[in-house]
């Protein structure tokens, strides 16, 4: 064996030593390490959205607050009155209130009003206002959230001038749930008025099973 | 392997280990004797030889043992000039068939046939025979057999002090001969060639010492030849030896001739330098330096030792020497590849090291994060966040809606008190309310008066509240003495009360 091949023998050696393990090992290796950093930077990024949550944490815990003591004020006194007995005691609660006579009722239907419908750019330039809320977010929840239903309910009452001025000064402070579409009244005298007629629309808000935690 | 040297002054002794085709010394001990344990003969003193050795071979892992006897008994030599191929195929078996008729229960035959051969002659011949008293080897082996070795073999070394001393000298073409008591022995040297030429027994009748060996069945030429003279012997060597050199060698010349041994004498060199211009010099008999005239004249020979006594006072080691050059020669193409390769696992474990490291860096790194996301606290604070989300859109989604339903009471403009009040509030005095109905954001007013003025300067008043988007005045009818009117009063959308 010449010099020449003793010294090809070591290369072929060398290379097979640094053939063979890389062969088998190295692809394993960088593989790994590429997959790792792949899912890194998957994790990464919800690790960021999670660190960000955490951030905004008390200050949705706050606006929920805030909220609950706003839709809570907002409600009606009729919020929940979907029975029309509930609707008599109303009105026979105000009349005597008032000293009127009460010959009448007719309560209708119970009526469910569609849920408005907002455009994207309502919801999206509502959502901006709520840190963390994004408008998918908001799309996400039904529209839905409370249930409005009307009711028409017509009147036939007795009583003097004031007191059915009264009787509708009183109605009025209902005046966001309750409508008072038409009345007539004589004011030829200053007595007891028979036979007046009054007409109004009575709309419940009732919040439906969904929107509550 | 352990190699012995039994020589009369000193017992070299050497452990050997093969390396890659080659020898490597892996230790050695020279043992100085008082006098000599083995004759030609037979081995005086097997006890002795046993102390000897056994200090170094208790140190000695290897089994093997390979003993070499000195100058033991010659009984053939045979130098030709020159000599056909065939012819020494021929000498060979006529010299088999003297040593077969040794007796083998006595004698063991160590049997060498040497020759430098040119094309198909060879123009030197040597044929060398050493018989070997069985009773020696024997004897040595079972010496070895009691020290827990295994004799492997033996050989005969001839001169082995003067061959160590052949290898001192430095010149590259010269002729060196042992004059002893009993033999005369002559070597050319040509380095690297080395040839031996004849080896001759003096002062013994030589037919009658050949007869006894090998009975009748010599040529007549060897049993004729007579006693040899010493001179002549010495000055026939040195002849036929410079012949041979210029006929092996042309253009080349012997650069010197040495003298050694016990019997050299100054005659012997002045008889050589008489006969010849080559540079004589003697060596002395322990081989300490001897200054010449060559030597005067600028020849680097010098120094020459008795290697056996030299070596036992530590004043030359000269295994030493040679495990130095025998462990350069084996392990320095050795030495080499496995630095390469040792380089090249190195680099490869350097490498793959990082990689892991890096791997496993990374997959720290999103374990972390899944630790993270996984833990209970963060999955509590996630349900957490999604119900407060989740209840915040709702509220807003029901205020949104609750927002629509207002502005759907709003357009619908129900009655409300002050509606009366602002008709009351610009009603003129002489003017009575008689009767109001409203529907729909239309109300209606019925009234009378005692003049027709005051229907206009109502229905102008009432405009002027801006309350309404529209007053409808359809004139007046007069009865009884008084003026009876009506006005409708539209709301508007766009109207601010």
């Amino acid at each position: 064996m010449t010099k020449r091949d003793k010294v090809l023998l070591v290369v072929l050696g060398v290379l097979l030593l640094l053939f063979i393990p890389n062969y088998f090992l190295t692809p394993q290796l960088v593989s790994g390490i590429t997959d790792a950093r792949a899912q890194y930077q998957t994790l990464s990024v919800a690790h960021s959205a999670y660190q960000q949550m955490l951030g905004t944490l008390p200050n949705l815990r706050q606006y929920r607050s805030i909220l609950d003591t706003e839709l809570a004020g907002e409600l009606p006194e009729t919020q929940g009155m979907t029975k029309t007995y509930e609707l008599h005691y109303l009105f026979t609660e105000l009349a005597s209130q008032n000293d009127i006579e009460l010959t009448s009722l007719q309560l209708g239907s119970f009526t469910e009003l569609a849920a408005p419908e907002f455009t994207e750019e309502q919801l999206a330039g509502f959502a901006n206002q709520i840190a963390g809320i994004t408008f998918a977010d908001f799309a996400a929840v039904p529209d839905n959230a409370v249930k409005v239903q009307s009711i028409p309910v017509s009147l036939s009452i007795n009583g003097t001038r004031d007191n059915i001025l009264k009787l509708v000064d009183a109605m009025n402070d209902y005046s966001d749930y309750l409508v008072i579409n038409s009345i007539s009244v004589p004011m030829d005298s200053e007595s007891e008025i028979v036979g007046t007629n009054l007409a109004a629309t009575v709309y419940i808000v009732s919040p439906t099973g969904g929107t509550a935690e | 392997m352990i190699a012995v040297d039994i020589g009369d002054t000193h017992i070299k002794i050497a452990e050997l280990e093969s390396t890659d085709k080659q020898l490597r010394l892996v230790q050695s001990f020279i043992q100085v004797i008082d006098s000599p344990v083995l004759d030609q003969n037979q081995l005086l003193d097997a006890d002795r030889l046993a102390e000897y050795l056994r200090p170094a071979f208790a140190k000695m892992r290897s089994r093997d043992v390979v003993i070499s006897f000195s100058c033991m008994a010659t009984v053939a030599n045979e130098y030709t000039i020159p000599y056909e191929k065939n012819d020494l195929k021929r000498l060979a078996m006529v010299k088999s068939k003297v040593f077969q008729n040794l007796s083998p229960e006595e004698y063991l035959v160590d049997y060498r046939l040497g020759a430098v051969l040119a094309g198909e002659q060879a123009p030197m011949c040597s044929v060398t025979a050493y018989i070997v008293p069985r009773s020696i080897v024997a004897g040595a082996y079972q010496c070895i057999f009691k020290l827990g070795k295994r004799p492997r073999g033996f050989e005969v070394a001839q001169n082995s002090a003067f061959d160590f001393a052949k290898r001192l000298i430095t010149q590259k073409s010269f002729i060196i001969v042992h004059v002893s008591v009993k033999k005369l022995t002559a070597h050319l040297i040509n380095f690297p060639h080395d040839v031996i030429t004849r080896v001759v027994e003096l002062n013994q009748p030589q037919e009658e010492s050949f007869t006894g060996l090998f009975g009748g069945d010599l040529s007549a030429e060897t049993i004729a030849a007579p006693e040899v003279s010493l001179a002549e012997e010495l000055w026939s060597m040195v002849s036929k030896l410079t012949q041979y050199q210029a006929i092996k060698y042309p253009g080349t010349t012997l650069e010197s001739i040495y003298l050694t041994g016990s019997a050299t004498t100054p005659e012997h060199a002045q008889l050589l330098t008489q006969n010849s211009d080559i540079p004589t010099r003697i060596l002395g008999r322990d081989w300490m330096p001897i200054r010449t005239s060559a030597e005067q004249e600028g020849n680097t020979v010098s120094l020459f030792y008795n290697l056996g006594a030299a070596m036992s006072t530590g004043e030359i080691n000269f295994f030493q020497v040679l495990e130095q050059e025998s462990r350069r020669k084996v392990n320095k193409g050795a030495r080499t590849v496995r630095l390469v390769f040792l380089l090249t696992i190195l680099v490869q474990l350097i490498f793959f090291a990082i990689l892991i490291g890096v791997r496993q860096r990374e997959q720290g790194r999103v374990a972390s994060l899944q630790d993270f996301m996984t833990s209970p606290e963060v999955l509590q604070l996630v349900t957490e966040d999604a119900g407060h989300r989740s209840r915040i859109i709702a509220d807003e989604r029901a205020l949104l809606q609750i927002a629509d339903l207002q502005s759907k009471i709003d357009a619908e403009m129900g009655f409300s008190t002050d509606i009366f009040a602002t008709v009351e509030s610009v009603r003129p005095p002489n003017v009575t309310l008689l009767s109001f109905s409203y529907q729909a954001g239309v109300l209606n007013i019925v009234c009378n008066t005692e003049n027709d003025n005051p229907p206009a300067d109502y229905a102008k008043a009432l405009e002027g509240t801006g309350r309404f988007s529209d007053i409808d005045y359809r004139g007046f009818s007069q009865g009884d003495g008084k003026v009876s009117f009506a006005i409708t009063c539209t709301l508007g959308k766009e109207v601010t009360p």
